[in-house]
């Protein structure tokens, strides 16, 4: 585990800059003239006392730089440095400047959970942020809880996370469940009648399955195929083919990147010609685009939050970004600070996450977990990242999801409606048609 | 308090009997063999402006199917009504059937445009005033539409906002200098608010920094009444100041209070698109516009958002709430 620091004002926003020092304020008292014993010591401790008031606070998180989440876990560390950099700028939190401390975890729970004990017990950091995915804060918030240590998650979907009597975890995101509400949506009221679920055996994929189930019930669509893949699937064309067999007018596939590419293809290989694919996580991503070419065209995808949100107006007239406070200042500090680097809603998470934490640490006016825990619960306004509030049990309210569609290799907006500059390509024409 | 309905009794009763032949031949609207090119030019940021999107809405349920029966060429300006002209001729250049404006920039620019293309409009508050018909019952020329009454509202809106802000002294109401509707606005404004016994500051502007700079006038305990006539974001800017410094505002239509205005009284944008699309479906059908009576919007809603009233620590009055034709929570 190699541990790594950030203190923004004074290094380079580099995420993989390794064995970087946090530069403090604990400069050396030089005292070049002979003075009086007494007076010196009054000195000494006067200054010792301005200096420990000066440290910075320090905030730990396990992040996944390498292993399966390490592109998302990236993009969300990205997200935590810029919120770092911009509190700083500000002049911090309770006077102090902050510092981020932050390991990989290599995407695997154990590791996950050996950092944040460490962070907590052995380098006495003030604070943590969440890991990235529901897998990792699930093991993660055990820890959080046993420390009573508040815990923002950003990238943490799954419910039942947040519905297990925990007291220190929170929220950020909307429910996996309603990942592929949009798709739904667009499908019932295009007069669809048949879906096919698909998702990967893991909690998160299979949340949104479920709740992608229930929601094509609600709207009285017949779910003809629901069924799940081990993860590390790489071959689809067994499945795909009870998906032909099935004919659905809708295929909704509750992914991570790799499956979401996969997928795509085995559809075209085989010809499943359904009249809407969707996908969830990576399907949101340029390189899901850049991998498939003119067969990611058509495709719908979940999103949290995309960058156009900032520039977007309702009904082409009122501006949204108001919903979305900070998020034009994190947008234009992203492509400034990290040139090239992909710009997701996990980054955003990150940095809203951070944002409410850090506005929760100000409300308390001091450190201690039962107060922050009592500020976040009483927060009812927006992040960079879009709507916050949660329950009792740290669950998110007020966040809501937007659906896209990529048209000639742009991610348009088609849901909700009032947001959807651009209607919905339907039906996807079948692959001999494109 | 509140009697605008009176207002569109009136109209409608100008209007009735060829809304009714519109209305009877909507059944049979659609003309098969032939697909239309329906021209759409407004000020807005993107394709899906609400009174466009009640055309499609509109003309669909009257048989017209986008894609097999209609096609649309849609330009929008982004809040700049200079660019009007120019999108304006582009779109008679095209060849559109018809052209389907909003608000008063786009529509006189058409009318500029062309003596032969159908216009049909939405979103002119006093289409008289703003030199787009001759009269109401008798268009004359190729300009037809419907009203969103904007003059004939701007005392009812006072009286919303004396009625939700009763300590009100000053009301500020920023507009296009430029629009000859909003000039009549302003006096019919004056004229309500000297009644009410409420300070009325009227704000011509040419420009977005006239805007800025108008709205850096408006202090706590003033209130603000937007434009129907939407050019330089002048409603936006009133929303984002009502927001920032608590100053009460009423806006002409309810899309302003989904998104966080305090209340609205006016014709909605979506309808006023729906109700021009039985418009749009004669003229397609060989009616000419001369002969089609202008319309006035044939609902009008008080909208209220009642979380912003609690952000604007103003209690709601029971009698607003029961008159209220959509809460928002």
């Amino acid at each position: 585990m190699k541990r790594r620091t950030f203190l923004a004002e004074s290094e380079s926003a580099v995420p993989h800059r390794r064995g970087t020092t946090a530069v403090t304020h604990r400069t050396a008292l030089r005292v070049r003239f002979a003075l009086p014993a007494l007076v010196a010591a009054f000195i000494a401790a006067a200054m010792a006392s301005s200096v420990e008031a000066q440290a910075p606070i320090r905030i730990g998180a396990s992040l996944s730089t390498t292993g399966n989440y390490a592109a998302l876990g990236q993009n969300q560390l990205r997200g935590y440095q810029l919120c770092f950099k911009h509190a700083n700028e500000k002049g911090g939190v309770l006077g102090r400047k902050l510092e981020l401390v932050f390991e990989d975890d290599q995407s695997q729970e154990p590791v996950a959970v050996r950092i944040y004990e460490k962070l907590i017990t052995q380098d006495k950091v003030s604070g943590i942020l969440g890991p990235y995915s529901s897998q990792l804060t699930e093991v993660a918030a055990d820890v959080s809880e046993k420390y009573r240590m508040p815990m923002v998650t950003p990238n943490a979907s799954v419910p039942s996370i947040f519905k297990k009597g925990r007291k220190y975890v929170f929220m950020v995101t909307s429910p996996a469940e309603v990942y592929l509400e949009g798709l739904i949506d667009i499908a019932a009221k295009r007069g669809l009648k048949t879906v096919a679920v698909l998702s990967e055996d893991t909690l998160f994929p299979k949340s949104t399955a479920q709740g992608t189930v229930e929601l094509a019930k609600k709207r009285g669509l017949q779910v003809v195929l629901a069924e799940s893949y081990p993860k590390g699937t790489t071959d689809f064309r067994p499945l795909l083919r009870k998906v032909a067999a099935a004919n659905p007018d809708v295929v909704a596939a509750a992914t991570y990147f790799d499956d979401a590419v996969a997928i795509t293809r085995a559809l075209k290989e085989l010809d499943v010609n359904p009249k809407m694919f969707g996908v969830t996580v990576g399907g949101d991503l340029p390189k899901f685009h850049e991998v498939l070419g003119r067969d990611a065209d058509f495709v719908y995808g979940g999103s949290q939050w995309l960058p156009e949100l900032v520039t977007l107006r309702a009904g082409g007239l009122i501006p949204i970004a108001r919903q979305y406070p900070g998020a034009a200042e994190f947008v234009e500090a992203h492509r400034k600070e990290f040139p090239g680097a992909d710009l997701s809603y996990h980054s955003a998470a990150g940095y809203g996450a951070c944002q409410i934490y850090l506005e929760a640490i100000k409300r308390a006016g001091s450190m201690d977990g039962a107060k922050i825990r009592d500020a976040i619960l009483k927060i009812d306004s927006p992040s960079a990242y879009g709507g916050f509030k949660v329950d009792e049990g740290g669950f998110q309210t007020a966040h809501k999801m937007v659906t896209f569609q990529w048209q000639e290799a742009k991610k348009v907006i088609v849901w909700p409606e009032e947001l959807a500059a651009d209607k919905p390509l339907f039906p996807t024409p079948p692959w001999n048609k494109r | 308090m509140i009697d605008g309905k009176r207002l569109v009794r009136r109209w409608v009763s100008a209007a009735f009997l060829a809304t009714l032949a519109i209305v009877a031949g909507a059944a049979d609207a659609q003309v098969a063999g032939r697909q239309y090119r329906i021209g759409v030019l407004n000020d807005a940021w993107a394709a899906n402006h609400p009174a466009v999107e009640g055309l499609k809405a509109g003309l669909r349920d009257l048989g017209f199917q986008e894609g097999r029966d209609v096609v649309f060429d849609v330009r929008f300006t982004k809040g700049n009504p200079r660019a009007m002209p120019t999108e304006a001729e582009a779109l008679v250049k095209a060849g559109v059937d018809v052209l389907f404006t909003s608000n008063e920039p786009a529509t006189r620019a058409a009318k500029a445009a062309t003596r032969k293309i159908p216009v049909v409009f939405t979103l002119v508050g006093d289409p008289v005033t703003a030199g787009v018909v001759a009269k109401l019952a008798h268009p004359g020329g190729n300009v037809t539409g419907v009203s969103s009454l904007t003059t004939d509202l701007m005392a009812k809106r006072l009286e919303v906002l004396k009625t939700l802000f009763p300590g009100v002294k000053r009301v500020w109401f920023i507009h296009d200098s430029t629009d000859p509707t909003g000039a009549v606005a302003m006096q019919k404004g004056i004229d309500a608010a000297q009644r009410l016994r409420i300070g009325f500051v009227p704000i011509g502007v040419t420009n977005a920094e006239g805007v800025k700079s108008a709205l850096d006038l408006v202090k706590p305990g003033d209130a603000l009444l937007a434009p129907d006539q939407d050019g330089f974001d002048i409603s936006v800017g009133i929303l984002e100041k009502s927001l920032a410094s608590s100053v009460p505002a009423v806006f002409p239509s309810s899309l302003w209070i989904e998104h966080g205005g305090l209340a609205s009284y006016g014709p909605d944008y979506y309808a006023q698109g729906v109700q021009a699309a039985q418009l749009v479906a004669k003229v397609l059908r060989g009616t000419p516009p001369e002969d089609l009576p202008v319309q006035a919007a044939d609902k009008i809603d008080l909208t209220l958002n009642l979380k912003t009233a609690g952000l604007l620590g103003l209690a709601m009055p029971r009698k607003v709430l029961l008159r209220a034709d959509r809460i928002r929570q």
